[in-house]
């Protein structure tokens, strides 16, 4: 319990740093939300500072800080200057088109990428393990944004797929399993691009870690006492070479996080990817935070995740938290 | 250097034999996908032959191809060519499941006991392990590792701790253990006792010469060291470049070394005696 508690208070501890560090350089980007407005002969300087006052933008970095994350505590992300709305409801409802997106494509990646990477490592130099070691190293050496462009300008070519939004325009006619499946073809490129570019390093790195534990000493000798090559993958080779894989959860979140803001804008989803980038040129200072802060409280949550994991299937790490108590 | 491996007549063992090797050959091939594959002989040509109770010690450098024997006579590897008679009946290319019986009647020990135990395990689950495969009851395996654990020395009590917590030659025992579960008939010590201080190897060598004595085994002791397993083997085969070079009873190779590499292997352990004896100040 006490590593869970610890792991907690590191994660709150990280929301606060990356939520300051947000303030701070989102304070140090030059230019204003309301920079473009000075350039407005009919709005006068008056005006302008009147509006910068009402949304608090008049106080020194540290107040607006602190009056940031008090608001916070209560759900309250501040106000959206470019929509004039609270930001709270305005991020949900794209955030949650991108969790559907970014965990969709974290489980394809995931249940892809596992069987694969133990099947090459188990055939290793076979057909099979030259594939995959082939396959992802090309997608690695390439972009993520050019497998992108490349892959829309295929779907779009074949017309396999619709492209751009997450529903047709007549979808309001549908029935629920026709909305639900009209939502999976809109949802199929993106995801695919995710998980493709994702699986090219979860593959490699569960390879490595099996191959390594299958050259290990003890599974040799388990090979010795005669364990049937099921018990020996299941029993000694896999709980073994989980511990890298999970902890490559957190940072397969985070990949897939960061390169779903790309694959959102490339293929018209709607969700933060695109509102932040619009919140960004446009300098809208609390849909920006809130954006980011977002993202990053996924990021720790995702970690925190992987955290667990790992206490729960490595006996090691239990014990090294009742030690530590 | 001698093409063709020494006939073991000169070995003695004039009972039945248990396990006889003749003309084993191992290759490995190194490469990758964008490295030409090439063959590395790691055993040209191996002849040995064990009698039941004897203890057979094959010594040799680093990648002599010594422990590449052990593991295909404990058919951890297939072996590319020869036959590996096991009371007659040739194990070298049986498959996996046609092995299983053979299994029972040879074990392996490791040099490092540390990497040779599945790290998670508990003694008990290590020492269980080969009678979980041969399907037996809960009781019957646990009561089985509790006698083992008291033969090689070891508490009953500490079953349930995981293995990182034993010492090395606490390990050591353990996998001692574990080797004698299927009640084999062979066990085959990859440098079983290299890596252990001097008190714990003269403690686990005594342990290996008890357990002979009590089951009746047979060992074939793989070292490097030559004064070590002059002690314990009745029989040596000097092995070097995959071949063995010499072969014969232990005190006659001992004191009447005929072949290059078995005299280097005699000179060495007589530098490291007297190294020892100058840094302590007593005779070995």
């Amino acid at each position: 319990m006490s590593y869970i508690l610890r792991r907690v208070f590191r994660a709150i501890l990280l929301s606060l740093a990356v939520s300051a560090l947000c303030f701070l350089f989102t304070e140090m980007a030059p230019g204003s939300f309301f920079d473009e407005m000075r350039l407005n002969p009919q709005i006068s300087p008056e005006t302008i500072l009147a509006l910068r006052s009402s949304y608090g933008l008049d106080q020194p970095l540290a107040v607006r800080y602190a009056r940031w994350v008090k608001a916070a505590l209560h759900a309250d992300l501040g106000y959206s200057i470019a929509y004039n709305m609270p930001v709270r409801p305005l991020l949900w409802s794209r955030a949650k088109n991108t969790l559907l997106l970014t965990i969709s494509a974290l489980a394809l990646t995931w249940l892809i990428s596992v069987p694969l990477g133990v099947w090459a490592a188990n055939r290793r130099g076979g057909l099979v393990d030259k594939a995959v070691a082939l396959g992802s190293s090309f997608v690695i050496s390439v972009p993520e944004l050019v497998i992108a462009v490349a892959l829309l300008a295929l779907v779009v070519r074949w017309r396999i797929l619709p492209v751009g939004g997450m529903m047709s325009a007549d979808s309001d006619a549908f029935s629920t399993l026709a909305k639900v499946q009209d939502l999976a073809r809109h949802l199929a490129l993106p995801v695919l691009i995710l998980a493709l570019c994702e699986m090219a390093i979860i593959v490699r790195h569960v390879r490595a870690s099996v191959l390594e534990v299958l050259g290990a000493t003890y599974v040799q000798a388990a090979r010795g006492l005669g364990v049937s090559q099921g018990r020996l993958l299941f029993r000694h080779v896999l709980p073994v070479a989980a511990n890298p894989a999970i902890s490559l959860l957190g940072f397969s979140l985070a990949g897939l996080l960061s390169g779903s803001l790309i694959v959102e804008v490339v293929c018209g989803w709607p969700g933060l990817g695109p509102l932040i980038l619009e919140a960004t040129l446009s300098r809208d200072l609390y849909l920006v935070i809130g954006g980011i802060m977002f993202s990053a409280l996924f990021m720790i949550g995702g970690n925190l995740v992987a955290d667990i994991m790992l206490m729960a299937v490595d006996p090691r790490i239990r014990k090294e938290g009742a030690d530590a108590r | 250097m001698p093409t063709h491996s020494p006939t073991y007549s000169s070995m003695g063992g004039s009972s039945e034999s248990l396990l006889r090797v003749t003309g084993l050959c191992k290759r490995y091939t190194r490469g990758s996908l964008w490295r030409k594959r090439v063959a590395v002989a790691a055993v040209i040509s191996a002849d040995l032959e064990i009698s039941r109770g004897q203890t057979l010690a094959l010594v040799g450098e680093s990648g002599s191809g010594k422990s590449t024997v052990a593991r295909c006579v404990a058919r951890i590897e297939r072996p590319d060519a020869g036959q590996i008679l096991m009371q007659g009946t040739d194990i070298a290319q049986l498959a996996v499941a046609a092995l299983l019986p053979f299994r029972c009647r040879m074990q392996m020990v490791f040099q490092d006991a540390v990497t040779s135990m599945n790290p998670r395990f508990s003694a008990l689950e290590v020492i269980e392990e080969p009678m979980r495969i041969r399907r037996e009851t809960t009781d019957d395996r646990r009561d089985r590792a509790r006698a083992l654990m008291i033969e090689v020395g070891l508490s009953p009590d500490w079953m349930h701790r995981s293995i990182s917590n034993f010492s090395g030659g606490q390990r050591q025992r353990i996998a001692l253990a574990r080797a004698l579960t299927m009640r084999p008939q062979l066990l085959v010590l990859d440098e079983a006792l290299t890596g252990l201080d001097v008190s714990t190897q003269a403690q686990i060598a005594n342990l290996l010469i008890d357990l002979q004595a009590a089951h009746q085994l047979t060992y074939l002791l793989i070292s490097h060291d030559l004064a070590l397993v002059a002690r314990l083997a009745d029989l040596i085969g000097v092995m070097a470049e995959g071949r063995i070079v010499e072969a014969g009873p232990a005190q006659q190779i001992v004191s009447d070394p005929k072949h290059p590499a078995t005299k280097k292997l005699l000179a060495s352990a007589e530098a490291a005696a007297a190294k020892l004896t100058r840094i302590t100040g007593a005779s070995l």
